[in-house]
């Protein structure tokens, strides 16, 4: 009976849009400006029929542009045991809007869908495979899928990324189940929006909103775009029910269902760990010979079946098979450290760029697991336990800084990770300079990075010597024909300090002027920051993390040669950040010696699009300085 | 005597070590599970110790021939970047009509853990399928308990009714194999061809024998009369020679990974097998390739090339439209070609033969290469135009070196006009007339004529592609002001037009030019950029402020300002793979310094030419001052696009006698008042 309405209801729709005609001529000129493509209409409908039971409904028409106009078709659909398409159809229709080609159910490709560093996943994607013969032209797709997990509602999104126009965005909640539903908005602002609600059902409209470009340090699309955050206040996860309103509940209800009841090891490991441990004297001691442990017997592989996606497996399981997930990982970790007595919490977080869980609207987020270890009076210990070689209490930028959610026994609890500020993230160098006549060096260097850097490099430790040397070569362009004598590089895990010391040779760093060698006064650029050539900024520039570089080079002459130039010191400082040059001559017996200290440290915030041309003047100035040279003589020409 | 006898307990150790390999499936030694390194390669980070390939045929009545593959690893870790060993895929054909079973499946770790050899099975739910694609499924698995030091060892065996789908054997990983044994079992009923890839520097002995063997299988036959049913089992036995050919090698050393190599895998030791004809008893010789011309032949008569190429009916009416008025051959080509890349759109997947067939691509506007080039072929002949298939192999389809018909996997169209072969690729939006899209560029291809008969022909370009840029600069102060203009034609223009195709990439000379802090450009131009096959014309004009270093009394001013050559591609040492270009290529710079007010030259860079190898390629760098302009001349010619490894020091120090030129800086420093400059030279 219920098929019966939904035909005619999805019958009803149909009709109703075939009357539109989606001319690309009818589309408004500001609409197309900046544009690749551009979305005439976009509904998603979700109906709440039970608990565990949520169709969504899509009808979408987005015009495409040009080539790179096809990432906003969208015309897919993820699936799996508990997710199942009903309908799914696609019409392709010409610039004039008349139909060129049609998709049923069974036209659209299917296959696997997870990311490479997943081994399996049984979740699948039905897509649409269409290639267009020319531009403009405009896909109309419309998908219907059932879902038993309640727990994900799509949110709304009306602005759908950059290069992208919305016409019409229409999202919408039909409950006549009466569950209460919980929302909110963020950022709408801007936007012109209709909206109507009650505690069960919503209604909202976005209208004309033109694409916007990308800009580099631009905020990221995810955490500046409007958005409104939908979730039931009773929901189903793969089956499991729950209800929650606030965080402490929803992480309650999170422990008690997926974490509680994991934590199980045999005996055997827990009197190895309890022998490893005996003589660790301090709970943080103890804690670093398990997370050792963890980092020697496990290694990272994702296997996600059904409920598997969001529940670890038994430590015991991990035990045994000697890999799991991050949540398998973090899971294990958290039953060795509990063999000794020692608390933890399983933190759910999003890895990678900066993304929040959300601290005010609790539903169900978050991409990755970490661990955490409550230190009496001190920060927290946090463990990444998917990485071999990460040392322990390093989170570097994959989750530091930001928002996450401890699932604990007691309940969900909003926490903020570790950040590095500008003066965590430190590299200095300092380097020994011997200049040859024919412009080529000898030089040793010696160089320590922290923070954020640390992670960029340590594990070079562990490449073959061609690799490490590649490395070298790579990231140093302007040596020409580089040699070294030693490479000797430690990573010292404890202080969370990564030192290289170098000896190498090149043949060609000076350029030739005649008699005269210019030497570039910045020995070994690791400054890259570049801005773009823009003249009216749009979008607020945002540093995600503060950096400091302290480098120190002495320059020594060839003998014979004289510094015939120098360019002088110099001090710059903004908001952005300051640069501090010094460069002055020494004597040493006979020969001269050339001193660089160069000080300079960007610092992290948001600014506002007015401020540009000031930043972009500062990174412009830093450049120019640091392409400064000296110029030496032949003693007797000069 | 003491010590002879410790000498000899050491030899009589290590060859009891020796013998104590056990290659046997599940006969993991401790030796193996404590070795702390490999033994050759001490940064490893894992090795085959044992790899055996056995690839032999069963007969049932049922099912006929099937091909048996059974492989048996036995692998190494010795540190954590040695972990992705653990995971394995196997790949099976999953065709239309019948597919490949894969059966057998056991897998073991062996750790020592407090001294005891341990073992942990792989069991079954920890192995999955994957449907890669309509024609690809793959099983994956990773093995438990891994750890630094662990011996994973697995078996499995695949049944194929494909039975002339051997392929490629591989006799080398990119980490050391210490015992390899292939043997393949070929019943005289096959012959099929072999060889080993020549790209490769290992090239192993293949032993060969015979031996008498049988097959055995049983019938059933159901008599049954009006009450009685009655069963008799009749056994057959067919007798038949099996051609045995195994190659057993020890320390295959592994694959060394380098920059700038494409697919590391053409350099890799592999044998591969082709299957020329069968011949059953009481049937005649069934032929699949054996020379070049079989090979094409087959292509084009038993796969249909030659029935697709004939098709038409359907395009008549549009051709004869567009082609009405027109006589010269070489415009009815251009507009055919620009008909079918507006008609049908390449879908990302190679082949020689139609996907879809080139009607339905025709119809519904996308298709395979060979949908695509096939009906160009065919709408280039039904405009009396000499058009004919060329079969060619992508480079990640290695070289055609053997005459198999899995050698190719590619067709473009091979059009000749008054003599002249051109080359045509209508999957490529950009390219014109006699340009191939990179993937088509590999080595030679095959031309076929009417009925099957076929020749080679040089898929490189025979002419050299030209960038050239001039540039004219002055100055105001420091600041450098300059009009930029820069010619691409042959493969530069196409090259240009691919970057250039998306519609953020509009103006890229910005972003070519970022790292340039500063820069401002105006008046940005292109010309030509629409019409396919013909020069392009880039221009600009800029403004850039700081251009010289002014350090003290003197100006340094490097010529070519941020269009210098700055960096060497070629960083590493030494080189064991050859160093492939694209297309011969020369790049010219012409450039004109008009000298700021008030400043004389005090030196300029000496002007300097070098020839790459015999005549490889020539670098030029000619600077002339006359009053107060100053004239740089350059070019870097690269006329032969494969280098030897022996080569590579001669192409590294090419380049960098470049960036050494180009790097070189004119100095300027002020005239003093005309009345006193005159009096120094006076005073000579």
């Amino acid at each position: 009976m219920r098929n019966f309405i939904v035909v005619i209801f999805l019958g009803l729709f149909s009709t109703l849009h075939c009357q539109e005609n989606y001319k690309v001529s009818d589309i408004n000129l500001k609409m197309l400006l900046n544009a690749n493509a551009v979305v005439r209409e976009h509904h998603t409908e979700i109906e709440i029929e039970n608990i565990d039971d949520v169709e969504i409904f899509t009808y979408r028409v987005v015009t495409v542009l040009n080539e790179s106009g096809e990432t906003f078709i969208n015309a897919y659909e993820n699936f799996d045991k508990g997710r199942v398409i009903l309908d799914q159809e696609a019409v392709i229709l010409n610039a004039e809007g008349d139909e060129i080609r049609k998709f049923k159910k069974r036209d659209f490709n299917s296959q696997s869908n997870f990311q490479n560093f997943v081994l399996f996943s049984d979740n699948k994607v039905s897509y649409l495979e269409y290639t267009p013969r020319k531009y403009p032209y405009t896909v109309i797709y419309s998908s219907r899928i059932r879902t038993e997990s309640s727990a994900f509602l799509p949110d709304w999104w009306p602005v759908e990324g950059y290069k992208v126009s919305v016409e019409k965005s229409f999202y919408k909640i039909i409950n006549e189940e009466r569950i209460p539903i919980r929302f909110t908005e963020r950022k709408l602002d801007g936007l012109a929006i209709s909206k109507e609600y009650s505690k069960y059902e919503l209604d909202y409209t976005a209208e004309d909103i033109p694409a916007k470009s990308y800009e580099e340090l631009s905020p990221s699309f995810r955490n500046s775009s409007p958005r409104l955050m939908v979730a039931l206040e009773e929901f189903s996860l793969e089956g499991i029910l729950g209800k929650a309103t606030n965080w402490e509940d929803f992480g309650k209800w999170q422990y008690d269902n997926l974490v509680a009841g994991q934590g199980d090891l045999s005996g055997v490991i827990v009197s190895k760990v309890s022998g490893l441990t005996q003589n660790a004297k301090t709970k943080e001691e103890k804690a670093r010979i398990i997370y050792k442990y963890v980092q020697d017997n496990t290694r990272y592989i994702a296997v996600m079946l059904g409920i598997g996606g969001w529940k670890p497996y038994n430590a015991q399981e991990v035990d045994r098979l000697g890999y799991g997930d991050c949540k398998g990982l973090t899971n294990f970790t958290k039953a060795l450290l509990a063999s000794q007595g020692i608390e933890s919490d399983y933190t759910v977080i999003y890895g990678g760029p900066k993304r929040d869980i959300d601290p005010e609207f609790t539903k169900m987020q978050g991409n990755h697991v970490i661990l955490s270890i409550p230190m009496d009076n001190k920060d927290d210990i946090w463990l990444e336990c998917t990485s071999q070689d990460a040392p322990f209490n390093y989170l570097g930028d994959f989750t530091d800084d930001r928002y996450a959610v401890k699932i604990k026994p007691t309940g969900g609890e909003i926490v903020r990770t570790k950040k590095y500020t500008a003066e965590d993230n430190l590299q200095k160098t300092s380097a020994e300079i011997k200049i040859n006549e024919n412009g080529g060096f000898d030089a040793t260097l010696n160089r320590y990075s922290y923070g954020v850097p640390y992670g960029d490099i340590y594990l070079l430790e562990l490449q073959t010597e061609d690799v490490k040397m590649n490395y070298y070569r790579e990231n140093w362009p302007q040596f020409q024909n580089v040699m070294f004598d030693s490479i000797i590089l430690k990573n010292d895990k404890n202080d969370i300090e990564f030192s290289e010391k170098l000896r190498f040779q090149a043949n060609r760093f000076c350029s030739n002027a005649g008699d005269r060698l210019l030497i570039p006064l910045n020995f070994i650029e690791n400054f890259d920051l570049t801005v773009e050539k823009d003249k009216n900024r749009e979008n607020p520039i945002q540093i995600l993390r503060g950096k400091s570089y302290q480098n120190q080079f002495r320059f020594i002459l060839p003998e014979g040669y004289t510094v015939e130039a120098l360019p002088g010191s110099k001090e710059l400082q903004t908001e952005f950040g300051t640069l501090k040059l010094k460069i002055s001559v020494e004597n040493e017996e006979d020969t001269e010696v050339i001193l660089v200290e160069r000080n300079l440290q960007i610092e992290e915030g948001e600014w506002a699009p007015e401020k540009f041309k000031k930043f972009k003047d500062f990174i412009n100035q830093i450049h120019h300085l640091s392409n400064r040279k000296a110029v030496i003589a032949p003693i007797n020409k000069a | 005597m003491r010590q002879i006898y410790l000498t000899t307990t050491i030899l009589f150790f290590i060859v009891f070590q020796l013998n104590s390999q056990n290659y046997k499936f599940g006969k993991v030694s401790e030796e193996e599970v404590l070795q702390k390194e490999h033994p050759v390669k001490k940064d490893a980070n894992a090795a085959v110790l044992f790899r055996s390939q056995k690839v032999y045929y069963d007969y049932d009545k049922n099912n006929g021939f099937r091909l048996i593959t059974e492989v048996h690893e036995r692998i190494k870790i010795y540190s954590k970047e040695g972990f992705d060993w653990a995971t394995k895929e196997i790949r099976k054909y999953t065709g239309k009509s019948d597919e490949d079973d894969l059966t057998s499946l056991k897998g073991y770790t062996y750790n020592l853990i407090d001294g005891k050899l341990e073992e942990e099975k792989l069991k079954n739910d920890e192995v999955f399928e994957e449907e890669k694609s309509k024609y690809w499924t793959v099983t994956k698995f990773t093995m438990p308990a891994v750890t630094e030091g662990s011996v994973i060892e697995y078996t499995y065996k695949i049944k194929s009714p494909y039975i002339g789908s051997i392929g490629k054997l591989p006799l080398q990983y990119n980490i050391p194999i210490d015992r390899l044994e292939v043997d393949v079992k070929i019943p005289e009923y096959f012959y099929f061809s072999k060889f080993q890839n020549m790209r490769s520097p290992l090239q192993y002995k293949l032993e060969e024998s015979t031996k008498r063997d049988s097959y055995t299988f049983s019938t059933m036959n159901r008599n049954s009369s009006m009450h009685v049913v009655k069963q008799t089992r009749e056994n057959t036995k067919i007798e038949f020679t099996n051609y045995i050919y195994s190659i057993n090698e020890n320390d295959i050393p592994a694959l060394k990974k380098e920059s700038h190599v494409e697919n590391l895998h053409t350099y890799a030791a592999f044998i591969d097998w082709e299957l020329q004809y069968t011949k059953f008893p009481n049937s005649t010789i069934q032929n699949y390739s054996q020379t070049w011309e079989d090979v094409t032949k087959s292509i084009y008569n038993d796969l249909g090339v030659g029935q697709e190429l004939k098709r038409d009916g359907f395009y008549d009416e549009e051709i004869d439209l567009l082609l009405s008025g027109l006589s010269d051959p070489r415009m009815k080509a251009e507009k055919i070609f620009a008909f079918v890349k507006q008609k049908v759109k390449w879908n990302d997947y190679v082949g020689f033969y139609p996907d879809n067939g080139t009607k339905k691509a025709f119809k519904e506007g996308s298709g395979n290469t060979g949908d695509i080039n096939l009906l160009l072929i065919s709408m280039l002949k039904y405009a009396n135009l000499d058009a004919q298939p060329v079969l060619l192999s992508t480079p990640s389809n290695g070289i055609p070196l053997f005459p198999t018909r899995d050698g190719f996997n590619y067709v473009v169209a091979g059009l000749r006009i008054d003599g002249n072969l051109f080359l045509m690729d209508a999957t490529d939006p950009n390219a014109g007339i006699g340009e191939l899209p990179k993937r088509a560029r590999n080595w030679q291809g095959r031309l076929i004529k009417e009925g099957g008969e076929s020749s080679w022909i040089n898929l490189m370009p025979d002419y050299i592609s030209e960038n050239s840029l001039r540039m004219n600069i002055k100055f105001e102060g420091s600041t450098a002001i300059g009009r930029n203009y820069r010619n691409y034609n042959g493969l530069f223009a196409k090259e240009f037009r691919e970057e250039h195709s998306k519609p953020e990439q509009n103006n890229n000379v910005e972003e070519r030019l970022e790292f340039v802090p500063d820069i401002e450009i105006s008046e940005y131009k292109v010309e030509n950029k629409e019409n396919l096959g013909a020069e392009i014309i880039e221009k600009f004009e800029f403004k850039l402020p700081a251009a010289t270093d002014v350090i003290g009394d003197k100006i340094y001013l490097k010529p070519l300002l941020f269009e210098a050559i700055q960096e060497n591609p070629f960083k590493d040492e030494t080189r064991s793979y050859p160093v492939f270009y694209d297309y011969p290529e020369v790049k010219k710079y012409l450039i004109n310094i008009m000298l700021p007010e008030g400043y004389k030259v005090v030196s300029l860079p000496e002007s300097s030419v070098v020839k790459l190898g015999e005549d490889d390629g020539e670098f030029k760098f000619i600077l002339n001052a006359s009053g107060n302009i100053i004239r740089l001349s350059s070019l870097i010619m690269i006329k032969k696009t494969a280098f030897l490894p022996q080569e590579y020091n001669f192409l590294k120090k090419f380049y960098r006698n470049i960036i050494k030129k180009h790097g070189e800086a004119i100095v300027l420093e002020k005239t003093i008042e005309d009345g006193n400059s005159e009096l120094t030279e006076s005073g000579r």
